[in-house]
């Protein structure tokens, strides 16, 4: 297996700024603050949540952008609203990727889309896999000695993760954007643990495969 | 087997964080400032609302209680005031009946002396209220059985009727008015003269409230002694406003200052015609010189006027 390309540096800080650090307030507790009149703890919650929920809604929506700041102002309008009644009794992340959740549902019940994410519960559906690897491959630039990913291989991957099926991609954005556990997943979702384990699994595998073909 | 597993999940992950991170995608601008525009305005808006959370919990049981409340505070206002209206006003309500039955006053007033109570100034309106009572009660006895009711047997004695304490009248005023009015039948056109104090209690009935009256002469049986001594005791501060009346005017045909106000032209006319036949011309012109200065285009008919010579 080979090795993957490093992030840059520039990206790893910006990530680390997104992570909280220990001693800055949960996000349980800023939502309770901002419950209680705190407006800069809103402004903190969303500065922590705000691209991966936007990521969550875009790749869910195969890269429609004007659709995805459509959803996410009603998701944190929806948390604006319930703020006074926040109860912290799961993790915030699980409510706020949940409330993501039942917008697309909405979304897709609205515009009639077939693909929804309940009605596919088979985890092995539809696999445009081969698709998938031609359109990495095809992305390919002509620089194989980068460290980072080049903006075209990126799209290709990223557009690898917007075509697995909608069960799959469900559970891998949750995992990798809500750092939801598997059993946050499966709660989330409404289905078994081992259900959501091997979505999970199917849709790794389908992105390695095509890491590996890509390199 | 698992390690491996979670290596190539890890990779994964760290391409899919590489790939976002190339991308660099964000929302837009305005979808952001919206977000943030509408959490702030919440929480401008929140102190209010977390303020008002009691409030509006008991938002309308205490509109409810406000509602009730304010309906029989409204209800009891009513009832008071219709209770402590001026016996003039009540009479003027029924003066009509004055004008149908002038001959009744006179009977009437003569036998108003066998009904012992507070003196009242007599009046021509309230001599169509005894009328009317009058009538009500001729109707209630012609209704009423023989010998059911102790208090109408005594009626019909007027000796027994003129020696009725003014006491137990007070304690049930329904009866009250019932000796008036069968006086006035029991002894026809026998009376003497009218006496003030006879008229005192003519005013006293027409002060009594309306619904004290009719219900008792229409339904024939006694009130109930603590209903009617509460109506009484309600009626006692139009009984004496009346009775101040009185001694200001002794034994004349004279309206309360407020009916006079609201008595209409052709009436208060008739009452001055009255006057004159009656050879009142004193008052009369007192009436009329009042009548001018409220009606100043009011044509005065002769029989109104003071006859040349008279004087």
């Amino acid at each position: 297996m080979g090795q993957i390309a490093a992030p840059p540096a520039a990206s790893i800080i910006g990530r680390m700024r997104e992570r909280p650090p220990s001693e800055v307030q949960t996000d349980e507790q800023l939502m309770l603050d901002y419950g209680a009149g705190d407006a800069a703890a809103f402004a903190r919650l969303f500065d922590r949540h705000e691209r991966p929920v936007y990521r969550f809604l875009l790749r869910s929506l195969g890269g429609d952008a004007a659709r995805a700041d459509d959803l996410l102002q009603e998701v944190w309008l929806a948390v604006v609203r319930n703020a006074t009644n926040y109860e912290p009794r799961a993790k915030f992340t699980t409510w706020l990727y949940g409330i993501a959740r039942t917008r697309l549902i909405d979304h897709w019940r609205a515009v009639r889309n077939d693909v929804s994410l309940d009605a596919a519960n088979d985890p092995e559906a539809d696999d445009p896999g081969d698709t998938l690897v031609d359109r990495i491959a095809a992305a390919r630039t002509n620089e194989p000695e980068v460290q980072a990913m080049s903006r075209a291989q990126a799209q290709a991957f990223i557009d690898a993760v917007e075509e697995l099926p909608a069960p799959q991609r469900e559970a891998l954005l949750l995992h990798l954007e809500g750092e939801l556990t598997l059993d946050e997943i499966a709660r989330l979702t409404a289905v078994g643990m081992e259900t959501a384990k091997s979505r999970l699994r199917y849709a790794l595998a389908k992105l390695r495969a095509a890491l590996e073909d890509w390199r | 087997m698992t390690n491996r597993s979670q290596t190539e999940a890890r990779d994964i992950a760290n391409a899919y964080r590489a790939a976002n991170d190339a991308l660099d995608e964000r929302p837009g601008l305005a979808a952001r400032n919206a977000i943030l525009a509408a959490a702030a305005r919440a929480v401008e808006a929140k102190p209010a609302a977390v303020g008002s959370l009691p409030m509006r919990r008991w938002r309308f049981p205490l509109a409810a209680a406000a509602t009730v409340l304010i309906s029989t505070i409204a209800v009891i206002i009513a009832q008071r005031t219709e209770r402590e209206m001026p016996a003039a006003l009540i009479a003027e309500s029924n003066a009509p009946e004055s004008s149908q039955a002038p001959s009744a006053d006179a009977s009437t007033a003569g036998k108003l002396k066998a009904a012992p109570a507070a003196a009242v100034v007599p009046a021509p309106a309230a001599s169509g209220e005894l009328a009317a009572v009058e009538r009500k009660e001729s109707i209630a006895f012609a209704r009423q059985e023989p010998g059911t009711d102790e208090r109408s047997a005594s009626r019909r004695e007027p000796g027994r009727v003129r020696s009725a304490p003014a006491t137990a009248r007070a304690d049930q005023p329904a009866a009250a008015a019932a000796p008036v009015a069968s006086a006035a039948t029991d002894t026809g056109g026998q009376g003497p003269e009218p006496e003030p104090r006879a008229r005192r209690n003519a005013q006293i009935a027409a002060a009594m409230p309306q619904p004290a009256i009719a219900p008792a002469a229409d339904a024939a049986p006694p009130a109930s002694p603590a209903v009617g001594g509460a109506l009484m005791r309600d009626a006692r501060p139009a009984v004496e406003r009346a009775e101040a009346a009185a001694v200001t005017s002794e034994a004349v045909p004279a309206m309360p200052s407020r009916a006079k106000t609201t008595e209409t032209p052709e009436r208060w006319l008739a009452r001055i015609i009255e006057l004159r036949q009656a050879a009142r011309d004193d008052e009369a012109d007192a009436e009329l010189k009042k009548l001018r200065e409220l009606h100043p285009d009011l044509t005065i008919p002769a029989a109104a006027l003071r006859r040349a010579g008279t004087r």
